[in-house]
């Protein structure tokens, strides 16, 4: 079970992480249209990055897993890295690349 | 879907976004004592803020079909600020399930500081954002919404 839990955690941090990095991607190298003047709308972007976070999600609460299995001591460690990381990309991508 | 219903499904996010922000301050007050348990509100706020993300997940669509454009047309701040609230949002939610896993992780085992520590920062950052997203979409609710 906390084997599950520390997988989660991963996969969570790993979640808003991949969303974030996804949307600056989408904002560098393709970038929307002004919403201004579209009329009509087709795929919904925000639903696509949730989708491939969410795939991101999978495979790093999987790598976690076997990190935290492998040493819990180390994995505590890297905890509160982990979380400032998700913290400030979340928080840095959703003021500055809206 | 039906303009009463966009509207009512709105509202009840809006209104149970509010509830989330104030359940997520609890553990976030609760847990700054590494050793102190709170199972049920973990549970409960990570749950009250998992449900108003689904329901901006199911009028996210017809938001961006109806409101988006008239939102950017009227006002391209807060059109943006409707995306600032979007993106704040993922941080929210998956920080809360974070802290979630951390606090149940952290079970009975007294040298486990780390990860109580940890559930603390995430809620407190959950709180954070969570509270500046109501605040963003109570905002721009004021301004348009599905009538």
């Amino acid at each position: 079970m906390r084997g599950l839990l520390r997988a989660l955690v991963v996969a969570a941090c790993a979640f808003a992480i991949a969303y974030s990095l996804l949307r600056v991607a989408q904002a560098l190298f393709f970038p929307a249209p002004d919403p201004r003047t579209v009329v009509v709308v087709g795929r919904i972007a925000f639903y696509w990055r949730c989708a491939i976070a969410g795939f991101a999600a999978i495979v790093a609460g999987i790598g976690g897993s076997a990190l935290a299995a492998r040493s819990t001591r180390s994995f505590d460690e890297l905890l509160s890295l982990l979380l400032t990381t998700t913290i400030a990309i979340g928080v840095l991508q959703g003021v500055f690349v809206p | 879907m039906t303009p009463e219903a966009l509207r009512l499904l709105e509202r009840i996010h809006g209104h149970v976004a509010w509830l989330a922000v104030a359940a997520l301050v609890h553990p976030a007050i609760v847990l700054r004592h590494p050793r102190r348990r709170a199972r049920l509100a973990t549970t409960l706020a990570t749950t009250l803020t998992t449900v108003t993300f689904g329901l901006g997940a199911v009028i996210y669509d017809p938001y961006s079909r109806r409101l988006r454009r008239p939102i950017y047309l009227a006002s391209r701040t807060l059109g943006l600020l409707f995306e600032r609230k979007e993106h704040l949002a993922v941080t929210a939610v998956a920080l809360a399930w974070a802290g979630l896993a951390l606090h149940l992780s952290r079970g009975d085992d007294p040298t486990a500081h780390a990860r109580a520590r940890a559930a603390h920062l995430a809620y407190v950052a959950a709180a954070l954002i969570a509270g500046t997203v109501a605040v963003l979409g109570t905002r721009i609710a004021a301004f348009l919404s599905f009538s």
